[in-house]
C-alpha cells in the first residue's frame, strides 16, 4: 500500500465531507477511487483508522467510515 | 405499598412462564441502570415508541466491532440508561464454561455494566447488555485479562460458531469444535476490522442435524457427512422391531428419498446408499442399529440467513464432500475466496446469497472455481433456456 494511495483516501474522505453527509461504506471509497487496487484502499483505510484520522461508526449491523473529527460527540 | 412504576410491565410478570420483567426487577435491586431501563421500556409500552438511539461507537482501542452503541432518547427522565451499549463476547466454541469462568465474567459485568446478560445471542456469543462509554475499555481490559475477546459485529465476520459436537455427541463427522476455533483465530483481521458490504456468518455441525442451525443462520454453513454405507447391525434392527418401532411408518416410509426398504417378513432392513441424501433420519431413529459410513468430512453451503434487508435464505451445497483435518487450509482459502468474491461484487448491506442470486450461481461457481454437481440442485428446473458460456458453445460446433 502506497503513501499515495492512503492520500487519495483521505482526499476522498475530505472532499465528500462537505456535504451533510459525513459516513461513507468502505465499497463507497472503493467506488470513488477507481483507479486504485480495492486492496491496497482497504489497507490504507485500515491504516488511517490506527491513526485515527478516520473511525469506525457502526450501526451495530451496518459499519461505516467516516473522518474522526465528524465524529459525533457525546 | 408503594404504587408500582410500571404497571404494563408488571403484566408480563403474570401467568407460569419465566418473565424478563422479573429478572430486570431483580436486578434493578442492585443496579439503577436496570430501573431506569424498566422505567424506560414502561415507557415504550405507554406511547408505543422506541426511545432508543444508535450511538455509532464501535469498540476499543484497535477495535471495530464487538461493541453496539445504544443510548437512551431520553436521558433527562431515565439518567441510568442515558448510555446502554451493548459488548458482543466471543464465546468458547461449544459454550462450555468452568463456574469459575462464569462467575469471574459475571463479576466484571457487575462491575462495569447493568448486570444483565443474554447468554447467548443469536450469533453464538456472550451478550453483556448495558455499560457506558467510560467503561469500555476498561471493561475490555478486564475481559482480555480473563481471557476473553470480543466478537464482531458490524460489516464483518462475526463471530463463529458451533454444535457440541465430538465433545458429547456419537454423531459429529467433524470436529465442529476445533474448526470453528481454528475459523475464530485465523480470520481475526475479518472479525475485528469490519471491511465487507455487510455481516458474514459461519456455522460448524457435526452432523446434519444441524444442531446449530448453520443451513437457516450462516452465510457459510460446514456440516458434517460421510461418504460409503451406512453401517447396518441388523440384530438391532430386530431389537427395535420387536420393542415396538414400527419400522416401515416410521423409518423407511419417512426416508425422503425413499432408498431404504424393509422386509416385513425377513425382518431386514436395506438400503440403497447411492439414492441416500445423509438426512440423519433413519440414524436417529435406530442409534444403535444405523451408524454413518465409515468415510467422514462436510458438506459445504453458501447463503443462508434471517429476514433483514431481503427474505430469508437456506444454504445451497457448494461442495458435496470435503475432508476435514487440521490445518484446514482447502476449507479457509476456499472461504477467503468467497469473501473476496462477495467483497468486489457485493451491494452496499447485500448478503452472499442475495449476491449469487442477483448474478446466478453459474456466474458464483465460475468465479470461485468450483465445479457444478448434482447435490446443488435444489429442485427441478422450471426454466426451459439452458445458458451456456460463450467459450463453451466454441467447444461445441466443431
Ligand atoms: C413428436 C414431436 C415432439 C415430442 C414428442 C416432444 C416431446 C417433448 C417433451 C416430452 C418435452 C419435455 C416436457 C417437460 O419437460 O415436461 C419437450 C420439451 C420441449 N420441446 Fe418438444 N417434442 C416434440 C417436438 C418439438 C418441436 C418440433 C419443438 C420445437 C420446434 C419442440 C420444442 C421443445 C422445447 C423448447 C421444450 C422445452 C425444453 C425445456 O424444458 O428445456 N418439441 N418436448
Ligand atoms: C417472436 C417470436 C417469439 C417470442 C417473442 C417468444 C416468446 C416466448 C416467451 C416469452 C416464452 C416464455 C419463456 C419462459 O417461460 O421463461 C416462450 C416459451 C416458448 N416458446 Fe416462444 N417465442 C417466440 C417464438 C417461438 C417459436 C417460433 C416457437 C416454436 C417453433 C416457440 C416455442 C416456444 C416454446 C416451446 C416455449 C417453452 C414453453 C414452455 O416450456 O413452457 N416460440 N416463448
Ligand atoms: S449437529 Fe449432529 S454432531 Fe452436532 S450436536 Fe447435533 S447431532 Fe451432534
Ligand atoms: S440418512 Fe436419510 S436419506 Fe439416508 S437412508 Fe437414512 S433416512 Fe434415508
Amino acid at each position: 500500500m502506497s503513501a499515495e494511495t492512503k492520500g487519495k483516501v483521505l482526499e476522498f474522505f475530505r472532499e465528500k465531507s462537505r456535504g451533510d453527509k459525513k459516513k461513507y461504506y468502505v465499497k463507497e471509497v472503493v467506488k470513488g477511487l477507481p483507479n486504485e487496487d480495492r486492496h491496497a484502499i482497504q489497507e490504507a483505510v485500515k491504516e488511517l483508522l490506527d491513526e485515527e484520522t478516520l473511525k469506525y461508526w457502526s450501526s451495530g449491523s451496518t459499519t461505516y467510515v467516516m473522518l474522526a473529527e465528524f465524529f459525533p460527540k457525546e | 405499598m408503594a404504587e408500582s412504576e410500571t404497571p404494563l410491565l408488571d403484566e408480563l410478570e403474570k401467568g407460569e412462564w419465566p418473565s424478563f420483567v422479573k429478572d430486570m426487577k431483580q436486578a434493578a435491586e442492585k443496579k439503577p441502570m436496570a430501573k431506569d431501563l424498566l422505567r424506560q421500556l414502561e415507557l415504550s409500552y405507554k406511547e408505543k415508541i422506541g426511545h432508543w438511539k444508535h450511538g455509532g461507537i464501535v469498540g476499543v482501542k484497535g477495535y471495530g466491532g464487538g461493541v453496539i452503541g445504544r443510548y437512551s432518547d431520553r436521558p433527562d427522565l431515565f439518567p441510568g440508561v442515558a448510555h446502554f451499549h451493548t459488548m458482543r463476547v466471543n464465546h468458547p466454541t461449544g459454550w462450555f464454561y468452568t463456574t469459575k469462568a462464569l462467575r469471574t465474567l459475571c463479576d466484571i459485568w457487575d462491575k462495569h455494566g447493568s448486570g444483565l446478560t443474554n447468554m447467548h445471542g443469536s450469533t453464538g456469543d456472550i451478550i453483556l447488555l448495558g455499560t457506558s462509554t467510560d467503561h469500555l475499555q476498561s471493561c475490555f481490559d478486564d475481559l482480555s485479562d480473563a481471557g476473553f475477546d470480543l466478537g464482531g459485529s458490524g460489516s464483518a465476520l462475526r463471530t463463529p460458531s458451533a454444535c457440541v459436537g465430538p465433545a458429547r455427541c456419537e454423531w459429529a463427522c467433524i470436529d465442529s469444535l476445533n474448526i470453528c476455533y481454528d475459523i475464530t483465530m485465523s480470520f481475526q483481521d475479518q472479525l475485528h476490522r469490519p471491511m465487507f458490504p455487510y455481516k458474514f456468518k459461519i456455522k460448524v455441525s457435526g452432523c446434519a442435524n444441524d444442531c446449530v442451525a448453520s443451513i437457516a443462520r450462516s452465510d457459510f454453513s460446514i456440516i458434517g457427512t460421510w461418504k460409503g454405507k451406512i453401517q447396518i447391525d441388523q440384530k438391532e434392527v430386530q431389537a427395535y422391531a420387536a420393542s415396538g418401532l414400527d419400522v416401515q411408518a416410521e423409518v423407511t416410509d419417512l426416508c425422503p428419498t425413499k432408498c431404504m426398504t424393509w422386509d416385513e417378513k425377513a425382518k431386514t432392513l436395506a438400503i440403497e446408499d447411492a439414492d441416500c441424501t445423509r438426512c440423519m433420519h433413519c440414524i436417529n431413529m435406530m442409534p444403535k442399529a444405523l451408524r454413518q459410513g465409515k468415510e467422514k468430512g462436510a458438506t459445504l453451503l453458501i447463503g443462508g440467513k434471517a429476514p433483514i434487508v431481503q427474505g430469508a435464505l437456506l444454504s445451497t451445497v457448494i461442495v458435496p464432500f470435503m475432508k476435514l483435518e487440521p490445518p484446514y487450509q482447502e476449507l479457509k482459502d476456499l472461504i477467503l475466496k468467497i469473501l473476496d468474491w462477495w467483497d468486489e461484487h457485493g451491494k452496499m448491506r447485500e448478503r452472499v446469497g442475495e449476491l449469487i442470486n442477483r448474478v446466478g450461481m453459474r456466474t458464483f461457481l465460475k468465479d470461485i472455481g468450483l465445479k457444478p454437481a448434482p447435490q446443488m440442485v435444489k429442485n427441478p428446473r422450471t426454466n426451459p433456456y439452458v445458458f451456456f458460456w460463450p467459450e463453451e458453445i466454441k467447444k461445441e460446433v466443431k
